[in-house]
């Protein structure tokens, strides 16, 4: 309430007997009263101001005005400074309009982005992009419109977050392919190999345990005598060889730190980015570190802030160890084997051998062999 | 004559109600609410006399400060030391 009506704090220069105080008091209402060395300092209502000056007329004391508080004024204040009212009149005009327009607008559940693109292009079609007013935006009916128009799709949530719009869909399990008996299949193998065993539930087999078949080679046939074309159906199980190439570098680039480092501050907003102190990197080569965060957490303004650290390298090029080069070639070509080899295989040996490229590479080739479940079904033509 | 500290224990008011005693409320040895008192008599940062029905009220401290005076109550905050009662005739 008083900074409502506005206090005053003054200073009464030279002494005021308590008789005099005690005449303050009984009509003004006094607050932190205290002495002072030059006089007596206290705190009244503005409005009891005239009144305190009107007591203290013939006293021969002196009354300085140390501070002034409360709305009163800032109104007095406010009324010479017209400029100053205006521009932050005109900030909050534009804090608020900032506050109420969509400013980034994600999709999220998803991790296809040509399908992200499509809802994103679709959301705007229905008003929720950038820059769009938040009231106008209905969720409910962008939700329905994302659902009618993605099948796949079995959930969307539309939620405003301050100034973020973002969608999130759930993608629907696509349920298992159907094994249709009256559709004419092959059987054929899905990579060379030799056949170890074969097991035929319907059809009519093209191999034996022993034989050695090529990739798309026919296995199964989908034909019986009796009944014509069928469904084939059955095993074949293959010994395999699959091989895998990797390659590691003998030599490596270090980045050895000098010890001469350089920070600086960004400030991000609405895809601008600028640089507060000393901008340039004045390194060549360096390493940077990160650190930051959104003002507000980003719930009302996009504004980002980040303090990055550049700590300055020296490139120096050496020697790798032997065993670690081996090591990596060997890990890459084992990783490249295991691509090859088909789902459910059982690997039963692994070949390696390395060879130099140059002076400046190791070569790693793996061959895996394993067994098998090679017969693939294929659309009869 | 009635007896009026007598009339307020009976019907279970406070004595000061009926006598129009001064109060005097302590939190600490911070902060000192004096209700009806009769005015002050001497004032410094470092003592302060109040007179109040009957009694002479003397307290020393450290920066001691009238948060709030009127005519009739008292507000003294600071590091309050010492307080005495005194009867008129002390003084």
């Amino acid at each position: 309430m008083e900074r409502l009506t506005g206090t005053v704090t003054v200073l009464l220069i030279g002494s005021l007997p308590p008789k005099e105080l005690n005449r303050l008091a009984a009509s003004l209402s006094l607050q932190d009263v205290r002495r002072e060395k030059k006089g007596t300092s206290m705190r009244l209502r503005a409005e009891d101001f005239n009144a305190l000056r009107h007591l203290l007329r013939g006293s021969g004391l002196k009354v300085r005005i140390l501070k002034r508080e409360g709305l009163p004024f800032v109104r007095v204040m406010l009324r010479h400074k017209a400029a100053f009212v205006v521009a932050l009149l005109a900030s909050l005009l534009v804090i608020w309009g900032l506050s109420q327009t969509v400013l980034e607008v994600r999709v999220s559940g998803i991790h296809n982005e040509t399908m992200k693109r499509q809802l994103l292009e679709l959301m705007a079609g229905l008003g929720a992009e950038r820059g769009a007013f938040r009231e106008k935006v209905d969720p409910r009916a962008i939700e329905e419109s994302v659902l009618r128009s993605f099948p796949n799709l079995t959930f969307a949530s539309l939620h405003q977050r301050g100034v973020t719009l973002e969608l999130f869909v759930v993608e629907a399990v696509k349920p298992p392919e159907i094994f249709r008996r009256s559709e004419p299949v092959n059987i054929v193998a899905s990579c060379e190999g030799l056949i170890t065993k074969v097991t035929v539930l319907s059809g009519m087999a093209w191999v034996r345990p022993g034989d050695t078949v090529r990739q798309g080679q026919l296995l199964i046939q989908g034909y019986d005598p009796s009944s014509g074309s069928v469904h084939a159906n059955g095993e074949v199980y293959a010994r395999i060889w699959q091989t895998g190439a990797g390659e590691a570098e003998l030599y490596e680039t270090v980045r050895v730190p000098t010890g001469r480092a350089h920070e600086r501050m960004v400030i991000r907003c609405l895809g601008l980015e600028i640089c507060l102190f000393q901008g340039k990197v004045p390194f060549k080569d360096y390493n940077i570190s990160k650190e930051g965060g959104f003002l507000l957490d980003g719930l009302y303004l996009p504004i980002a802030w980040e303090k990055q650290r550049f700590t300055e390298v020296e490139l120096r090029r050496q020697q790798r160890e032997e065993e670690e080069v081996r090591r990596q070639a060997a890990q890459r070509a084992l990783t490249d084997a295991l691509n090859l080899v088909p789902g459910g295989a059982r690997i039963v040996d692994k070949r390696l051998e390395y060879s130099k490229i140059g002076e400046e590479k190791l070569a790693a080739r793996l061959t895996l062999e394993s067994f098998a479940q090679i017969g693939v079904s294929v659309q009869d033509k | 004559m009635l007896d009026k500290a007598k009339i307020a224990r009976e019907l279970g008011l406070a004595r000061s109600v009926m006598t129009g005693e001064t109060r005097i409320h302590m939190e600490g040895d911070a902060r000192m609410i004096i209700e009806g008192h009769s005015g002050l008599l001497e004032y410094t940062g470092e003592s302060i006399r109040v007179r109040a029905k009957g009694m002479l009220l003397h307290i020393e401290g450290e920066k001691l400060m009238m948060e709030a005076l009127t005519a009739e109550d008292l507000i003294l905050v600071g590091k309050i030391d010492k307080i005495l009662l005194l009867k008129p005739e002390e003084c």
